[in-house]
Order: structure tokens, then sequence, then C-alpha cells
């Protein structure tokens, strides 16, 4: 017997959930790996070791805690039960959004949290609320900063002076002006090398090139529902571009927020998720432009490095919300449920100018570059 | 439950049955707010039993000349009063969970339990049962904080420590978790939450434990 899980219609549905699992499973194997490599070459084998190490910890950690749970609450086939409650999946996404200096008990102690209490606790695969893997980093990220590994910091993130893109885009404000934009890339390569992802970030954001190859995939395969990545992408681009045109930045600022920090990963891995996003594709568009806000909005007046992970979250919370507004028979009444889609859409749109228009640049000097970076990049060369 | 069952529970069973905050879900705020070490919660336990046996001991002695019309109000000003008094004393003897504590003090005002038992049970019994009643409910809301501050004390800093409010001298303090494996999110918000469900749910299990012994007995 197989069953299948799809927006409505139904009827042309062709994947499995355990071959999008496999599918899913091989896809994020593919972007590990290829972050291993990356910082296996600029930062030594021990931090790619690193990297595989956290991956088969949080692995082991999910599976072993998900078994326990499920003995205790005597589920008679654990094996199987284990194997479909894919925590081994979230294991991988959480050690992807991760940045590489987190300690080891960290990641697994997140693992566990992550697993039990965002996913089983609400009744196992298919019924959790949150993203558990974005819960999971939500609490590394308020809860294990300070554990993190001084060694390692010093070595991938402090090597040239510090900050990661996003980090030193936060300084600013989110805000560089596209005079100042080629000084402030340069820093990184430029926006080529953004795209290749050859920059320090969490351990996924790395290889945004691989990342859109394995979206692409997926997308192929029929596993994840591409309007909700795509719209993801355009939306933050297109709000990005009306901002940075607003502000005096430019169309590169605008390809910058998209290819900075989590965003690929997350539009491909994580605002696709089947169980925590609507259920149905007008829905969905509706969840993507709204976490697109949401992101650009933390991006520039909240206190963090990255806004994707609490984009999400915060709008996990809403989806009940979203399919109450949806609701109805999709074929019938498709022209009402595209007019609140366009509403809503344009709303959220609305608001996210709005906020930006009120954004400024925290730079307290004129230029938009680090000093000490440069300096440290000539002396390395 | 039967008459005859209730009495065979020890009192170590009637505290958790009849458990004000994991039972009943009363005075949940402080619970959550306040359970970060065990001095707080010690602290807060004895102001808790004190205006509790005290607000009920009165409410009991008043039962019968309050009109039912303002009989709200009438609690409200003795339990305020007493509440006030332990803030002084607790201002004035131990400063150091004065500023512990903080608003959570005046707070015991609004602590559900207080009025809650003064409503359904100091009106309409004796003294000496009303004081017994208070003593009772204020001994299982301490302990229901000390386990929650239990938990979040040794999970969220690593170490479990006490030390005597009036003179701030450390009785003890006992890092059981090594230094850096600590869980620093159970000291926040969230892990209240967390501990506080758990708890909650071991408590509702046990019940319903208790229930299906109960269920067997009357089938035989």
């Amino acid at each position: 017997m197989k069953y299948t899980f799809k927006p409505s219609p139904v009827y042309r549905n062709s994947q499995s959930t355990t071959g999008i699992m496999r599918d899913l499973a091989i896809a994020l194997i593919v972007v590990l790996l290829a972050s291993a490599i990356y910082y296996g070459i600029n930062y030594g084998m021990d931090i790619a070791l690193r990297i595989i190490l956290m991956a088969v910890f949080a692995v082991l950690a999910a599976l072993i805690s998900e078994a326990l749970y499920f003995k205790i609450t005597k589920v008679e086939d654990i094996k199987t039960a284990t194997l479909h409650s894919y925590g081994w999946i979230t294991a991988l996404i959480l050690v992807l959004i991760t940045k590489v200096d987190v300690s080891y008990y960290a990641v697994i102690v997140s693992t566990i949290i992550a697993v039990i209490v965002g996913k089983l606790f609400f009744g196992g695969f298919g019924q959790n609320i949150f993203n558990p893997a974005a819960l999971g980093e939500a609490i590394i990220m308020n809860s294990f900063v300070t554990s993190a590994n001084s060694d390692v910091t010093a070595k991938v993130f402090d090597a040239i002076s510090g900050a990661t893109p996003m980090t030193s885009a936060s300084g600013y404000g989110w805000l560089i002006p596209s005079a100042n934009f080629a000084d402030f890339i340069s820093q990184y390569g430029g926006l080529g090398n953004m795209l290749l992802g050859n920059y320090p970030s969490v351990i996924g954001g790395s290889c945004a090139i691989v990342i859109i190859l394995c979206g692409a995939f997926l997308i192929w395969r029929k596993d994840i529902d591409w309007h909700v990545s795509i719209t993801y992408l355009v939306s933050i681009f297109v709000i990005s571009l009306i901002v940075g045109l607003m502000k005096g930045a430019g169309f590169s600022y605008a390809l910058f927020n998209v290819l900075g920090g989590g965003v690929l990963f997350g539009a491909f891995f994580m605002i696709t998720d089947p169980v925590t996003t609507p259920l149905t594709i007008p829905g969905r568009i509706i969840f993507a432009v709204a976490t697109a806000t949401l992101t650009l909005i933390l991006r520039w007046k909240a206190n963090l490095p990255d806004g994707v992970l609490f984009s999400i979250l915060l709008m996990n919370m809403l989806t009940p919300a979203i399919d109450k507004l949806i609701n109805g028979n999709q074929i019938k009444e498709a022209d009402k449920i595209r007019n609140k889609v366009l509403i809503v859409s344009i709303i959220v749109i609305l608001v996210a100018i709005l906020v930006g228009s009120t954004i400024q640049s925290k730079n307290t000097g004129t230029a938009y570059i680090n000093e000490e970076r440069v300096a440290l990049i000539a002396t390395n060369e | 439950m039967s008459e005859n069952t209730e009495k065979k529970q020890g009192f170590f069973s009637k505290l958790i049955v009849e458990n004000p905050v994991f039972g009943l879900y009363l005075g949940i705020c402080s619970a959550l707010a306040i359970t970060t070490s065990l001095n707080n919660a010690i602290g807060m336990g004895v102001a808790v039993i004190f205006v509790l046996v005290l607000s009920n001991i009165f409410v009991s002695l008043v039962r019968n000349i309050t009109p039912n019309d303002i009989h709200i109000p009438v609690y409200i000003v003795i339990i305020a009063t007493l509440v006030t008094i332990v803030k002084m004393l607790i201002q004035a003897y131990t400063p150091s969970l004065y500023t512990a504590l903080g608003a959570f003090i005046d707070l015991i005002v609004v602590n559900c339990i207080i009025l809650g038992r003064a409503e359904a049970f100091a009106s309409c019994n004796s003294v000496g049962a009303s004081a017994k009643d208070g003593l009772m409910m204020g001994i299982s809301y301490t302990l229901s904080i000390l386990a929650m501050s239990f938990i979040r004390q040794l999970l969220g800093t690593g170490s479990l420590s006490l030390s005597n409010p009036f003179n701030n001298v450390t009785l003890f303090d006992v890092r059981l978790i090594p230094q850096g494996f600590e869980i620093p999110f159970f000291t926040t918000q969230t892990g209240a939450f967390l501990t506080f469900a758990i708890l909650a749910a071991a408590v509702t299990a046990y019940k319903n434990h208790l229930d299906e012994v109960a269920k067997k007995g009357e089938e035989k």
C-alpha cells in the first residue's frame, strides 16, 4: 500500500513520502560534502572532519533519542517507527544551518530537543507545528553561543579578521550605498564568489551553487514545491531591490540579499517542508511572500545576523491561519482565492517597503570596508 | 474515586493528586517566573504558605458575617494586607531575596491558589480545617516550585546552590554538571514552560495510573 501526500489536486501525484525523503537525504548529503570539501580546502582537514563528525553525531543523537522515545511510549515496531519518523533528516538540516564552531555537545543537545520536543511531543512526523531543525538552531542561537569552540572560531571566522558577509552587513545596518558596494563585496571576493559560496557562513550556506543545483534536482524530481522556493527568492529580490533603489543601493545589493546567508538553503530545504507550511499552492505562495518580508524586516531591524530562521519559525505559527484563509474548493473558487493571494501579498510587500524606508546605515565612517581585514588579506597573499 | 480509595492514599500521593500547580494549574505565573534557583523557590514558597494559612484563617473567621455580594473584595482586602506584611518583612530582613523575587511578591495577591482556596474552602469550613487546608496547599505549591527550580537550576547552570537569605552565607554549592555542559536554555522562559509541561504531564500520568488502579479495584 502506498500513501502519498501532496497539496490538492492530488490526482497528478507520483511521489511517495519515502521517495521524497530519500531524495532529500541525497541532496542534503551532497550539500554537506560540498561544505566539508570547501572548509577542508580553505581551513584544513580538521575542520572538514569536524563537519562530518557533527553530522554523524547529530544523526546518531536523533536516531537514538527517537528509538528511546518509541520504546518508552511502547510502540511495537521501533525500527520502522524510527526510520519513518525522519529525525535524521532534521539532524542533517540542523547541522547545515549551524555555524562550524558550535560545540558537538550543543549540536547533540539541540538535536535531541528539536526531535523530542519539536516533533515527537506534537505527535510525531506530520504533526509538528514548527520546523524541528529551525527550532533546534534557535535553541543553539539562544543558548549555546558561548559554548562555541574558540579554536575553530579563531581559525574560520577570525582568520581574516572576523565577520561573515552577513554579520558585517548587519553591522552596517544592512544598507550599503551602491557607490561603496564594490568595496564592501570585494572583501568577500565579489558577488561571483558569493554565488560559488566561497565565504564563511553557516555550514550549509557556503556553497550557493551546490544548493541551487540540489534544489533544481529536488524540483525536477517533484520532491519540493517550486512555487514556494521561487516565490520566496523572487520576493526577497524584489523587496530588497525596491528598498535598495529608494535608499541609494542598487541591483547588486538585491543580489547580495538573495545570495547571502541562509536564504538559498532556507528556500530549497526549509520553507518547502510539507508539514509546517500551508497545504494549498496559493497558501504556500502567501507563506513564501510573508516569510520573505519577515526575513528582510528581521535583517533590517532585529539584532540578529540573519533573519531566515526566525522568519520561518514565526510563519510556521501562521500556517493554520493561512490554511483557513485559503480554505474552500481550490478549482471552483480559483478567482476568489487568487484575489486573496494578491491582496495579502501586496499588503505584506507594502509593509516590507514601509519598514525598509526607515532603515539607516549604521556605518560611522565613510568606507564600507574593514581596514584590518584588508591588511590581513594583503599580508596573507 | 470512592471515599475508601481516597483515604488509602498517603500524604505523598495526596500532594501529587491535589497539587495546585500541576494538578489544578493555579498559580502558574509565579511558578514559571521565579523558579530559576532553589533560593527563590524556597523564599516564594514560605511567603505563599504564610499568606495562604493566614488568609484561610481570617476568611474562615469572617465567613458568617461577610455579605455574599461583596465577599470577593473582602477576601482581596485580607489577602492584600497579608501580602503587604510579607513584602515588608522580606524587604526588611532578606534584601537579597527581595531583589530576586521583585514584583512577584506583590503578585501573590493575585495568585489564584490563595483566592481559590478562600473561595472554595475557607468560606464554608471551620477555622481549624481551613488552616490545615492552607498549610497543605502551601506545602504542595512549595514542593512543586522546588521541583521546577531543581530541574531548571541543575540543567541551566550545572550546579545546585542554596544560601541563607538572612546573611547571604552560602550553605552549599555543588557543581553536578561540568562547566561547558550545562544547557542555559533552561534558565530562560522557554525552559520554564518546557519544564512545567513535562512535570504536569508526569503528574497527569500518575493520576491516570491511580484512576486505572481504582477502576480495577472496583471491578474486582
